[in-house]
């Protein structure tokens, strides 16, 4: 993992938790609290990632997860430089959603990200 | 709820615009949903003239709602018209799944699919998973090249056991858009020798008429929905389902 990517994830991790309010975000898409996600970055030197629980957003992994995100350093760094979109990476087979109710998670994190994806895009 | 499955082997023969059609007509007299079931080139948003939508997706993913029509579609959860969908089948099959299980369909009285030609992932998977209450409506050009197709469609149903409701001849004779005459392209026998060859009903002709491939672009059937050998082939549908449910009963 680059160092530069582990800056970036660490630092939105935190900008996330301080200005957004993930519970209302809970409420105004009825996301059930019992749902915890996992976002895995997968690169030849390690992986790097972070969870969704108790409405805060924490670097490593949870155990038993509703739903897992599994995605490459190479398609974040597309994404957050925009050159590709999590639609587009996920529709092209780049972001491999795990969980029986995958499809239903992908509407969530499309609006989330289209929403907050500010964050990790710099603007 | 009885599920009609619209198929043909054969692409380009105007199953989408069947099965829209349909869905609609069915959705005056009952709760209709419709489920585009070709992942990687879905088009029943055009047919419905739905541009961009917002899916709504909580404990289950909610469908659009037009009047008593719930639909949904592959294409709505596609931000920009140009990404192609690049899944091998067994991706193709998991999102299918969800769509069966996952959406909010409700109590239906009637569910239409529009399958996808071939007779590969999303045809084989969505009739072995919805194998109880269904038929399949066969829809064919009068054309040897579409002919010789559906034959394996015919086939494929009878191996899967779903039951064939019957053929739709698509595209049958030339409807001239300045004097509405419909002139005949030949090949008239062609469909109905094909249902006497398997024993099946033959449902109708529908004429390649100008307005019905127009008003797609507009996003409608109103065309299609209006046509009175349409509605005599809606007609024949519902007959069999209603003499299929009291033989059930």
């Amino acid at each position: 993992m680059s160092d530069d990517l582990r800056t970036l994830i660490e630092s939105g991790v935190k900008l996330v938790n301080k200005r957004l309010d993930i519970p209302s975000l809970y409420k105004r898409y009825g996301i059930n609290d019992d749902r915890t996600a996992v976002l895995t970055i997968t690169s030849p030197k390690g992986n790097i990632g972070f969870s969704i629980q108790n409405g805060k957003l924490v670097m490593g992994p949870v155990p038993k997860p509703t739903v897992e995100i599994v995605v490459s350093e190479k398609t974040i760094w597309a994404i957050v430089t925009r050159k590709l979109t999590f639609t587009e990476a996920f529709f092209d087979g780049q972001i491999e959603l795990i969980g029986p109710h995958s499809l239903r998670d992908f509407i969530i994190f499309q609006k989330v990200i289209s929403e907050f994806g500010h964050v990790f895009y710099g603007d | 709820m009885f599920t009609i499955f619209v198929i043909s082997t054969k692409g380009g023969v105007g199953k989408s615009s069947i099965s829209v059609a349909l869905a609609s007509v069915l959705s005056k007299n009952g709760k209709v949903g419709l489920l585009d079931a070709d992942v990687t080139n879905p088009c029943i948003n055009i047919l419905l003239g739905i541009d961009k939508t917002e899916i709504k997706a909580s404990d289950l993913i909610e469908p659009i709602e037009i009047g008593k029509l719930k639909v949904f579609s592959t294409a709505f959860l596609l931000d920009d018209k140009n990404i192609p969908v690049l899944w091998k089948g067994e991706k193709r099959r998991r999102l299918l799944e969800q769509y069966i299980a996952d959406i909010n369909w409700g109590n239906l009285d009637y569910m239409v699919v529009d399958l996808p030609p071939g007779t590969s992932d999303e045809p084989l998977f969505i009739m072995e998973s919805i194998n109880s209450n269904c038929g399949a409506v066969v829809v064919t050009t009068p054309w040897d090249i579409s002919i010789n197709n559906v034959r394996k469609a015919i086939s494929m149903c009878k191996k899967l056991n779903v039951p064939i409701i019957g053929v739709i001849e698509n595209m049958s004779g030339f409807k001239c858009p300045n004097c509405g005459q419909v002139f005949d392209t030949g090949n008239q026998d062609k469909v109905p020798n094909l249902c006497k060859e398997f024993y099946l009903n033959y449902l109708g002709k529908i004429p390649l008429d100008f307005n019905i491939a127009t008003d797609g672009d507009v996003g409608n059937t109103n065309t299609l929905e209006n046509n009175t050998n349409f509605l005599s082939i809606v007609s024949k549908i519902l007959t069999y389902i209603l003499e299929e449910s009291q033989i059930v009963r």
